[in-house]
């Protein structure tokens, strides 16, 4: 039986808890997760009645009951607009990289982070990884842009290799914006998105360290066999969570970094619904309905993803 | 019941949208509202002033003035400006929308909905009665300029309607954004084209920048570019330069990144028109000006000039550039020969003492005419469509926040701002006597406490002249007038600007043409149904990236042959298949109903 990360009942035979009881007893606990109650309910339940807009030609308003009724006439519209297929293409392919190494890049950082024994500048090192993070977006493509410009330093350091000086952001050959994109992401998140694993490896027992290196086993081996294992349900669900959630983070930073000579490598889902949605009068059941789609698409990739892993890993989200 | 449905579909909007409602500026609670004696709006504007003026608009010296200083029904006016993030504006007004947190008193400058759209979803006051009944101020304008009057209107069910308030001027004004060239390099690498004899030039006093004279002629015969023979003989000689000083990075010229603009500008000067949709003077009917000859000339001449290293390779890559200020810092840094620029690129301004800099003096080009790539329809045949010379601006719509009563003092209100009192007092700031009663913290503290202006006779005409200490085209000048606020009029005759001899020349070289536009004007796009703007919309949506795309590659030779009958033919007819015709057949079905 596969083990499930769910929340198991360990109670005493015979006994139940109350929630008065629960309360009283985890009453921080409640009061803590308040915040985030109130969050999800405010931005992710609330407007889900809003669906209802991706099958309306929707007029503010009329409002939600008045609107006229499409049925699946703007998803039609999305899915035959000429740029759509590339959109999808670019979406797939950039989302490809970032489930693979835009994942797992943090993983390796809070593994190398974690096994470095200087303590001190370890932690200039994790300091330094997560200054990206607090960066607005149009600062780091800023960045971005200038370092991979003509003259940039990263093109200079590339032309060191024997790679042509030009634009890098320019270039519309494939792979090279998929690329740049996934770099950025990497750049941006690695230091945060490794926190949660550093947290997590600090917390496997120390005494099992000390017992594999008595029985000679090496800094490699006692990653391999002690820290991955350790933490392989956290990168499952924490995986399984971003697979879900791929389809509606790609784009965030195209928009800035995109020009018209690489829309056929650059545009995405996200970029494209704005063109469709925002180019002209503004088009709300467009917009809902590629945000539906995108959704749907996460959420068929969610179970699945759970599925797999279920059968390969014994363990799963859900 | 359906009051029910009505309350509940209306109260799931707000939810449904209310992650967006944090990021707009939000009118909230705050809209009209109303008591004795002071009326208060809510209006948004997609743009303030720098914070380091004023905090915010509402401290403005003229709105300030206005609350404290005029009374309209009986009533003062306070209007409370919301002011869009700066770069989210379109956003904003949105997501205002949206929400339904929209302010009373909408500037539609950055709207993403028509004015029409709007009334026919009952968000706005139909104005038709109200204007004439409120405003005489206005009323006598349009009276005077029936043809301002006519763009106004909307037609709605075949009825025509006043839906916004708009901003007008008593003449086009002539908002600087023509070409500009580095003339100190043509007096140094150039040679007269009749005699061949070197040209001489400089400062007449080595310590007054505006003492330049020299002896340039160009090849047309004149001493300034007409024809597109005259830029690449300028162009030839902008090359020389750039060798000679050893300017790698620099070039002679660079187009919008799209490569095209879709105002008119230089694409006007091969036939006419825009690349976009315009009307053809000679058939009277909207054209599409992305796919006739005039394009493919306009192509053929950039192609030309990119094969021969005259522009910039990366044209298409400033993307973050407007179109008059593309890629500014090599501008300034005296590495581009020509540009589409600014007031403050002409003369000396770019002189910073530097290597490539030093002793530079830019002189304004007129709109160049063909006179070499195309047929003979697209040579020798002046421009005729330019950006921003109309005398109607920007539109301002009052939403249903507002009763009738309230609209009505507000049109009274906004009527004073059409009158010459109220045009000086938005247009021009304080004079003297305005300086003394208001005592406006920001006038004193910016040194202008005796007011910005005088009024002079010239040749009959009262005439603004600014003080010495006033710099009327500084950021600091807009913070001091109500430049913001768009529904008012414009004194633009009565104006001396105070531009010095190479500004002037600039400014006329780019007025040559005079006021003329062939892009769509705003009474055509007005009588646009709201279904058909949507059909437009939805066309433009894909047919706008293919465009950018393939007009940048045609001109660096990488995509459709521009001199290839079989591939011109095609791009014609993949541009057709976007439905482009569609939008044609719309226009022109307005264009019919407003003739």
């Amino acid at each position: 039986m596969a083990k499930s990360m769910k929340r198991k009942k360990n109670l005493p035979a015979g006994k139940k808890v109350t929630w008065k009881e629960d309360f009283r007893k985890n009453g921080v606990l409640y009061l803590l997760f308040l915040p985030v109650l109130l969050w999800e309910l405010l931005f992710h339940y609330l407007p889900l009645p809003g669906i209802l807009m991706a099958f309306q030609d929707y007029s503010v308003n009329k409002g939600l009951f008045g609107s006229k009724w499409v049925g699946l006439g703007n998803f039609v519209d999305l899915f035959t607009g000429t740029g759509f297929p590339l959109a999808f293409r670019n979406t797939l392919a950039m989302a490809l990289l970032s489930l693979t190494f835009g994942f797992f890049a943090p993983i390796l950082f809070a593994l190398v982070l974690t096994t470095y024994p200087h303590k001190k500048s370890r932690r200039g090192f994790q300091l330094a990884s997560y200054m990206p993070n607090f960066v607005s977006a149009v600062v780091m493509c800023a960045l971005a842009t200038e370092f991979l410009s003509e003259k940039g330093a990263v093109t200079q350091l590339l032309s060191l290799l024997g790679a042509e000086k030009q634009n890098w952001l320019a270039n519309p050959n494939i792979p090279v914006f998929w690329i740049i994109y996934t770099m950025i992401g990497i750049w941006q998140g690695i230091g945060w998105g490794s926190i949660i694993y550093v947290a997590s490896i600090s917390n496997i027992s120390g005494e099992l360290h000390e017992a594999a290196a008595i029985d000679g086993a090496n800094r490699f081996r006692r990653v391999w066999h002690i820290t991955i294992p350790g933490i392989l349900p956290l990168v499952i669900m924490m995986w399984t969570m971003h697979i879900g959630m791929v389809f509606k983070m790609v784009g965030t930073n195209v928009l800035l970094l995109y020009m018209p000579q690489t829309y056929d490598v650059a545009d995405v889902l996200s970029t494209y619904t704005y063109r469709m949605s925002f180019g002209g009068s503004n088009n709300y059941g467009l917009s809902t309905a590629s945000g539906l789609f995108q959704s749907v698409m996460g959420l068929i990739l969610l179970l699945t993803s759970n599925r797999l892993n279920k059968k390969a890993t014994n363990y799963s989200l859900f | 019941m359906k009051n029910h449905k009505g309350i509940l579909g209306k109260a799931l909007l707000p939810m449904a949208l209310v992650g967006t409602m944090l990021l707009s500026s939000g009118c909230g609670s705050q809209e009209g509202s109303s008591d004795a004696d002071t009326l208060h709006v809510t209006c948004w504007l997609p743009r303030g002033e720098d914070t380091s003026f004023y905090d915010t608009y509402n401290d403005n010296p003229i709105v300030k003035y206005l609350r404290e200083n005029y009374t309209f029904d009986g009533k003062k006016v306070e209007v409370e400006y919301f002011v869009a993030p700066p770069g989210s504006e379109s956003d904003d007004f949105a997501n205002l929308l949206g929400t339904g947190d929209y302010c009373d008193i909408m500037d539609m400058s950055k709207a993403t909905s028509s004015a029409m759209e709007l009334y026919q979803e009952d968000i706005i006051w139909d104005l038709t009665e109200l204007i004439p009944a409120n405003m005489p101020n206005l009323m006598a304008y349009l009276e005077a300029n029936p043809d301002v009057e006519q763009d106004m209107y909307n037609i709605v069910d075949g009825e025509k309607k006043l839906l916004a308030l708009y901003g007008v001027s008593d003449k086009a004004p002539l908002i600087f954004e023509g070409y500009c060239y580095r003339r100190d390099w043509i007096v140094k690498y150039g040679a007269n084209p009749q005699t061949g004899a070197a040209f001489t030039g400089g400062y007449e006093d080595p310590a007054d920048t505006l003492s330049w004279e020299d002896d340039v002629v160009f090849p047309s015969g004149g001493d300034e570019p007409i024809y597109i023979s005259d830029w690449e003989w300028m162009f030839e000689i902008f090359q020389r330069a750039l060798e000679d000083q050893g300017i790698e990075d620099g070039y002679c010229f660079a187009p919008f990144f799209w490569g095209y603009q879709k105002t008119g500008d230089f694409y006007t000067g091969f036939g006419g028109g825009c690349p976009d949709w315009y009307i053809d003077p000679n058939t009277d009917k909207v054209v599409n000006g992305t796919v006739n000859d005039n394009m493919r000339a306009y192509l053929q001449c950039l192609n030309t000039w990119y094969n021969k290293g005259w522009l910039d390779k990366a044209f298409g890559e400033h993307t973050g550039d407007m179109f008059f200020a593309v890629d500014s810092a090599k501008v300034f840094q005296g590495k581009v020969g020509a540009w589409q620029g600014r007031i403050s690129t002409v003369g000396a301004q770019i002189d910073a003492g530097d290597e490539f800099t030093k002793g530079a003096m830019v002189f304004g080009a007129r709109q160049p005419i063909n006179d070499v790539y195309g047929k003979a329809e697209q040579q020798g045949k002046e421009p005729d469509t330019f950006y921003q010379f109309e005398k109607l601006g920007i539109a301002t719509v009052l939403t249903k926040k507002l009763t009738e009563e309230e609209v009505a003092t507000y049109l009274k209100y906004a009527d004073f701002l059409y009158s010459e009192e109220g045009a000086l007092l938005s247009g021009s700031g304080f004079n003297e006597e305005q300086a003394a009663k208001a005592q406006d913290a920001f006038y004193e503290r910016t040194g202008h406490s005796a007011g910005l202006y005088e009024m002079e006779d010239r040749n009959g005409v009262q005439t603004v002249v600014y003080r010495d200490n006033v710099d009327s085209s500084s950021n600091e000048f807009t913070a001091l007038i109500l430049n913001r606020v768009s529904h008012r009029l414009g004194l633009v005759s009565r104006i001396d600007t105070g531009y010095d001899r190479y500004l002037t020349q600039a400014v006329e070289a780019w007025g040559t043409y005079g006021e003329r536009n062939t892009s769509i004007p705003v009474s055509v796009n007005n009588a646009v149904s709201a279904e058909d703007r949507a059909e437009i919309s939805k066309i433009m949506a894909n047919l706008e990236p293919f465009l950018q795309k393939s007009v940048a590659a045609m001109i660096k030779g990488e995509g459709y042959d521009v001199w290839d009958d079989g591939e011109w033919d095609s791009y014609v007819k993949t541009v057709q298949k976007y439905q482009a015709e569609k939008v044609t057949e719309i226009y022109n079905a307005a264009y019919e109903t407003v003739k």
